[in-house]
């Protein structure tokens, strides 16, 4: 069973993202993985789109969201590597990469799991 | 007005923010976007932002 806060957030995510289906998983602790599907992505990576996971821990919002994941053949148009911050790893049993951005100065009044997500996705596509 | 305009205007009237938040705003149809420092925004007195502290490389 979510925690009230944790379904919040949740309900929060799915009403800024409204055509965008979601994938939730409790974690069984209160907690939940969830990925947002279809997410516009673009320059600077070849693909138009990615999912987007990552766990809300029980603790939320008193915990970072953090890390996040997106898909695992992420690539960019240049053929750069895709930079610091970001490594192999698997989400849901999908391949993923990680994506470590930590709110170090976490304010649980402010910092929601929908921004951190919105924050997340902007600086994923402001890349250089 | 830029997203930073925005955000030193709310410093100046004592928002408890800093200049390198990350601004995002609620719109009308309930999706939320973050505005960054050289976007521009239509802003009246109906418009809600919000302000959380960025996040680093770990």
């Amino acid at each position: 069973m979510l925690t009230p806060q944790v379904e919040q957030a949740i309900t929060d995510i799915q009403a800024a993202f409204p055509d965008r289906p979601l994938v939730v998983r409790e974690d069984g602790e209160g907690g939940a993985r969830v990925i947002v599907e279809n997410v516009a992505l673009g320059p600077p990576y070849h693909q138009r789109e990615t999912w987007v996971g990552f766990h809300i821990t029980f603790p939320y919002p008193s915990s970072d969201v953090y890390p996040h994941f997106v898909r695992g053949d992420l690539s960019r148009l240049d053929g750069r590597p895709l930079g610091e911050a970001m490594s192999p790893n698997s989400f849901l049993e999908r391949p993923a990469v990680q994506i470590s951005r930590k709110s170090n100065r976490l304010n649980p009044a402010a910092d929601t799991a929908l921004y951190k997500l919105l924050k997340v996705i902007q600086w994923l596509k402001t890349r250089p | 007005m830029t997203g930073l305009e925005i955000k030193q205007a709310a410093i100046a009237q004592g928002v408890p923010i800093q200049i390198d938040f990350v601004l995002s705003e609620e719109l009308a149809n309930g999706r939320t976007q973050i505005v960054g420092d050289n976007e521009t925004v239509t802003v009246n007195k109906r418009s809600k932002f919000h302000a959380v502290s960025p996040d680093d490389n770990s």
